[in-house]
Order: structure tokens, then C-alpha cells, then sequence
């Protein structure tokens, strides 16, 4: 039963911040895959201010507070938007390797969903921090610092405040069925990943380079083995939706885009610490390229995404709730050829990556010329160099802090770097092609879809 | 007749009939170290990727098969083990208003039980030495190994069917 409510608020959410796309007209087209996945991320984000603010105002969560006045929105925009919901299309595969590529996908989904329900949370940082700060949020009706100070931890609320969510919106706290959760991220990842990557090239590659990114063995870890619960992979589905919402604004010149990116780069602040040198980055990036393309020509359009970053580290520094052991940290510049050593290991980590590492240095290798100019490809290397600064600084024995976390941190710009990957690979195995397959006879039925296409 | 053989393989294997894109066999300078490299790792990832995935599925009917038969709660204690007998001893033998403090090197007996008797307060010292205990914390958890308990006074908490004592529970008067 509970399985059942955590698939109708997943729902609910995607529906939600579906709604929001298309009202403030952030899409083109119609493509169900792109409003479902790219909603989840709106919907969740919506979800969290609505949770904090409520918190911050004194007012106690309710089921029907929370999700009531939701649910008469969309039933309003529903009617009022029932026309376009038939417009709304997905193209299923119709070509034998696509389909078996997605026999694999849908197969990889499904271990990951049964494997989320096999065990209970087994994680240990999800029982100390993610999961007891959901189930205290959810016995407090809100936010409260003294949790905060029993706790001792200063991990933002965003984590807490979805699983206290879907606790309130099920009324009762089930911390296994709330597990589908992390898979159904993992499935939302691999949706918009998808259709962000059709765009690019055809529907064969970009289902081999999903079908890459869904068998990697540390995203699979944390959507239902044994790390489900971690707050890495819904931060990862935030800084790729993000991510590519900012690729997509400086190519169309488009700052609905731009602001939608910025909205939901600003929710990861409130997911993890890492969230905050990524949002940092976002909108110098912007700036960066705003100068040339001005797509965002004034800070007013980001004020809001401004606010919500700015709300917990004024929150936390006022209530007084900040634990850090980075405090008393100073810089140690001797540590960095170890950090180089050490991060050089993980990327050959092949039990845990496959090839994923080596293919993005041989990518950023093979387009160096190109890095500067690609904003993802930016937003990545700025971002793994901030992770890199964790282990110059941190008061912990630095080796068994990398050791702990860092193969988590290169997990959040793994799908960013997929993409990348993706988008390299495609272009060297095209030139691949044009120089020593021989061109095979044309038939006809290709011929004219492609003269078709061509028109 | 080789080459053309080799070529067709290729090109079936990479599937990448894109007739759109004209031949551009004398272009020199698109010829790079990366036009090996690149299709020659992707090809091995995708075989790394596929034996994985049929590896999963392997492990899923073997190893992890019995995983699929169990109850909530034998899940729970396969996966917590001591921990989670320590956390039902103490949510029928304690009050939610009262708080524990755990006495020995417990680090993650003590975030366990933080997190499933929640709200019930759960503090931890790793050795009482001079720890001044507050006269509010109602029980004191003793754990360790069997002689060190021994020692200690209180309610033994022992594992099911066995007198195996895991840890010792002491009221404060």
C-alpha cells in the first residue's frame, strides 16, 4: 500500500512541477519524457520552499496544507490545459538495437527498484544524518534548530524535508517504502538524460550512452543496493537537469531556460554542502556567458533562485546550528600531488566506474580546444576542481576523507560528465566513420527519410 | 575483399548509417589519436557494461534469493544484528520520554538507536571516567565485551535463545 502512495506522490510531484514548465513556457514542444522528468525536479524543489517557508512562518506541516492547495491547482490547470495533455507525445523505439537497449534500461531499473525493497537502509551516514533528520522534521511539524544542535550535524534540510514529506503525505513514517524514492530519481535521471541526448543524435546512441550511464555500478549502489539513501544521487539528477537547462539557454539564447536551471542548481544548495560551490559556479557561468550572448542581462531575473540560496546559510548562522570541523581548517598545498594520486585511483576504479573516468579525460582530452567555450563541460572541471579544494583543506586525515567520500562527490557530476562523454564520443565516432567505413548503398526507404529529414 | 568485409562488420557493430554525412576520406586533419582511442574504449565499456548488468541479474537469483523470502523483521535482524536487539529490548523496556546514555566504544550502535527510538533522546560517552551524568538521563546503557560487563550492574539484554549478553541496562534511581 505504502508502494503505492510513495508512485502517487512521485506522480503528484512530476505533475506538479510539469505544470510550472508550461506555464512559465520553459519547453518547446511537447515531449512527455522532458515534462515528467525535468517536472520531478520542479516539483521536488516546489515541494522543499513550500516545506521550508511553512517551517520558517511556524506553521505545522499537514497533509492537506502541504499538498491540498497542490491538488486543486492541478486540477484547475487541468481543465483549463485539458487540450494540450493529448499533445503531449513519445516516440517508442522501433529499431531492433534501440529495443534491446531498452529491454537492458528497463531491466537495470527494475533490479534497481526490488533491490531498494530487499533490505532495509543499510547506508550508515543515511541513518545518522539523511534518514533521522526526515523522520525528526516529521515528528517536529517543521525545522526546528534543536534538532539541529542534538544532531550535530550541518547537512541543509532538503533530504529531510522530502522524506518528512512523503511521511506526511502517507501518514506514517515506512523507511523502506520510501527507498523507491532514490530509484525513482535514478529513473528520472535516466529519462531526461535520454531525451536531452536525442536531441544531439539518433535514438540508437543516445539509448547506448543511457544504457552506459545506467550500468554504472556506483549510480546503481545508490538508486537500490546497498547505499540507497545518500543524498549524492538525487543532488546528481539536480546538477545534470540544471546543468543542461544552462547548456540549452546559451545555445537557444533562451532565459526561461536559464532561470529554470538556476532554480533547481539553487534546490541542490539546500540538498548538500556541495550544492553551494555548484551554484556559485552556475551563475558565474552565466555572467561569463551573458556577456557574450546576454541571456541574462540583469541579477533581478535571478533573485529568487538568489533567495532560496541565501535562505538556509542565513537560517543556519541565526539559529545557530553550525556544526562544521572545516572551522578550525587551514590550507595545506603539500597535500595536492596526493590528492592527484588519489583522485587518478578512483577514475580507475573500474568496479565502481567502468570506463566512465577514463572516457571523460580522453573526451576533455580530445576537445581541450572546445572545454572553455561548452558550458557543461566548464560547470564539470570548475566543479571537480571544488571537490578537489575539500581535500586541500579539510581537518581530517585527508587520504581516509577521500577515501570516504570522494568516489560520492565524483557520483554528482557523473551523469554531467556522461553527457559530455556522449556528446564527444558521438562526434569522433562520426568522423570515425566518414574516414574508414566504406558508404554502404542507401535503401530506399532510408533514402527518403532522410531526404525527408533533410527538408 | 576483406577490407570491404571488415568495414561492413564495423559498420553493423557501430550502426552508424548517417547518409547525410558526405565521405571526407582526404581530410587529414580530422585523423587524430582519438578517432582510435575513443571507439576502441567505448567498445570495451559497452562489453564491461553488458557483463555487469547480466552479473546483477546472476546475483539477484543467487546469492541475494533468500533476501527475497524474509520477513521484515528477520531483514532486520540479518542486515542490524546486535543493534537491532538492543533497540527492541529498549523500546519495551523504556519510556519514549526518558533519555539513554550509552557508556562504551558504540559509535554505531548509538546512531542506530538515535535513529529508530526517535524522539527518545540518545546520548553516548565513550568512557564515564569523571563524566558527570545528568540526573535527566534516566537509563544507562552499558556495552562492550562479555568481561567488562560482567561487571556492571543492571538488566542484562542477551540474544534470542542463547545467553549471550550484548549489552546491560542500568535505571538511575
Amino acid at each position: 500500500m505504502n508502494e503505492l502512495l510513495v508512485l502517487f506522490y512521485i506522480l503528484l510531484l512530476s505533475i506538479l512541477g510539469a505544470s510550472f514548465l508550461d506555464l512559465f513556457k520553459v519547453l518547446e514542444g511537447k515531449k512527455l519524457l522532458v515534462y515528467l522528468s525535468l517536472g520531478f525536479a520542479v516539483g521536488v524543489g516546489i515541494t522543499i520552499v513550500q516545506m521550508f517557508l511553512f517551517s520558517l512562518m511556524g506553521v505545522r506541516w499537514d497533509r492537506f496544507l502541504l499538498f491540498g492547495p497542490w491538488i486543486i491547482w492541478l486540477i484547475f490547470y487541468g481543465i483549463r490545459k485539458k487540450n494540450d495533455l493529448f499533445l503531449l507525445r513519445m516516440r517508442f523505439p522501433g529499431k531492433r538495437t534501440e529495443i534491446l537497449l531498452l529491454l537492458f534500461i528497463v531491466f537495470l531499473f527494475i533490479f534497481v527498484v526490488l533491490q531498494s525493497q530487499l533490505r532495509p537502509v543499510v547506508g550508515w551516514d543515511v541513518i545518522a544524518t539523511w534518514f533521522m533528520m526526515g523522520k525528526g522534521f516529521y515528528f517536529d511539524g517543521g525545522i526546528r534548530p534543536e534538532l539541529y544542535r542534538y544532531l550535530q550535524i550541518d547537512n541543509p534540510p532538503g533530504i529531510g524535508f522530502l522524506l518528512a514529506s512523503f511521511y506526511v503525505f502517507s501518514n506514517t513514517i515506512n523507511d523502506q517504502a520510501v527507498l523507491l524514492i532514490y530509484s525513482t530519481f535514478y529513473g528520472m535521471l535516466l529519462l531526461v538524460f535520454f531525451a536531452f541526448l536525442r536531441e544531439r543524435m539518433p535514438g540508437k546512441y543516445a539509448m547506448l550512452f543511457t544504457f552506459l550511464l545506467a550500468s554504472t555500478q556506483a549510480l546503481l549502489r545508490q538508486a537500490g543496493r546497498f547505499e540507497a539513501g545518500y543524498a549524492d544521487l538525487p543532488l546528481a539528477f539536480l546538477f545534470f537537469t540544471s546543468g543542461i537547462l544552462l547548456q540549452k539557454a546559451v545555445l537557444q539564447n533562451k532565459r526561461s531556460l536559464c532561470i529554470a536551471g538556476a532554480f533547481i542548481a539553487s534546490i541542490g544548495t539546500l540538498f548538500k554542502n556541495e550544492g553551494l560551490p555548484f551554484f556559485v559556479l552556475y551563475v558565474v557561468i552565466i555572467f561569463i556567458f551573458s556577456t557574450k550572448k546576454n541571456i541574462i542581462s540583469k541579477i533581478k531575473y535571478l533573485l529568487f533562485p538568489f533567495i532560496l540560496f541565501l535562505l538556509w546559510q542565513l537560517y543556519k548562522t541565526t539559529q545557530n546550528t553550525y556544526y562544521t570541523y572545516y572551522l578550525h581548517s587551514k590550507v595545506v598545498l603539500e597535500r595536492v600531488p596526493v590528492i592527484f594520486f588519489e583522485a587518478t585511483k578512483e577514475f580507475l576504479n573500474i568496479t565502481r566506474w567502468n570506463l566512465l573516468w577514463i572516457s571523460f579525460i580522453i573526451s576533455v582530452l580530445s576537445e581541450r580546444k572546445r572545454v572553455l567555450k561548452d558550458p557543461l563541460a566548464l560547470l564539470i572541471i570548475l566543479q571537480f576542481f571544488a571537490y578537489l579544494s575539500i581535500f586541500v583543506f579539510t581537518p581530517l586525515d585527508f587520504v581516509d576523507h577521500m577515501h570516504s567520500s570522494f568516489d560520492r562527490l565524483l557520483l554528482q557530476i557523473s551523469p554531467l560528465a556522461m553527457f559530455m562523454i556522449a556528446e564527444v564520443s558521438y562526434t569522433i565516432l562520426k568522423r570515425f566513420r566518414t574516414l574508414y567505413v566504406k558508404k554502404i548503398p542507401v535503401s530506399r526507404s532510408q533514402d527518403t527519410r532522410s531526404t525527408r529529414r533533410s527538408k | 575483399m576483406r577490407s570491404s568485409r571488415l568495414s561492413l562488420a564495423i559498420n553493423n557493430i557501430m550502426n552508424l548509417v548517417n547518409p547525410e554525412i558526405p565521405m571526407n576520406k582526404g581530410n587529414f586533419k580530422q585523423r587524430s589519436i582519438f578517432s582510435y582511442i575513443v571507439p576502441l574504449v567505448l567498445s570495451l565499456w559497452i562489453f564491461l557494461a553488458f557483463l555487469r548488468t547480466g552479473y546483477n541479474f546472476l546475483r539477484f537469483f543467487t546469492d541475494e534469493r533468500e533476501d527475497i523470502y524474509l520477513s521484515e523483521e528477520s531483514k532486520k535482524q540479518k542486515y542490524y544484528g546486535n543493534l537491532y536487539i538492543i533497540s527492541e529490548y529498549l523500546r519495551k523496556h523504556t519510556e519514549t520520554k526518558d533519555p539513554v546514555l550509552i557508556v562504551g566504544n558504540a559509535g554505531q550502535l548509538y546512531f542506530f538507536l538515535r535513529y529508530s527510538l526517535y524522539p527518545q533522546k540518545i546520548y553516548w560517552v565513550n568512557n564515564l571516567g569523571n563524566y558527570k551524568i545528568k540526573p535527566t538521563w534516566k537509563y544507562i546503557l552499558y556495552t562492550g565485551d562479555i568481561t567488562s560487563l560482567e561487571k556492571r550492574k543492571g538488566l542484562s539484554i542477551t540474544i534470542p535463545g542463547t545467553n549471550n549478553v550484548v549489552a546491560k541496562l542500568m535505571k538511575q534511581k
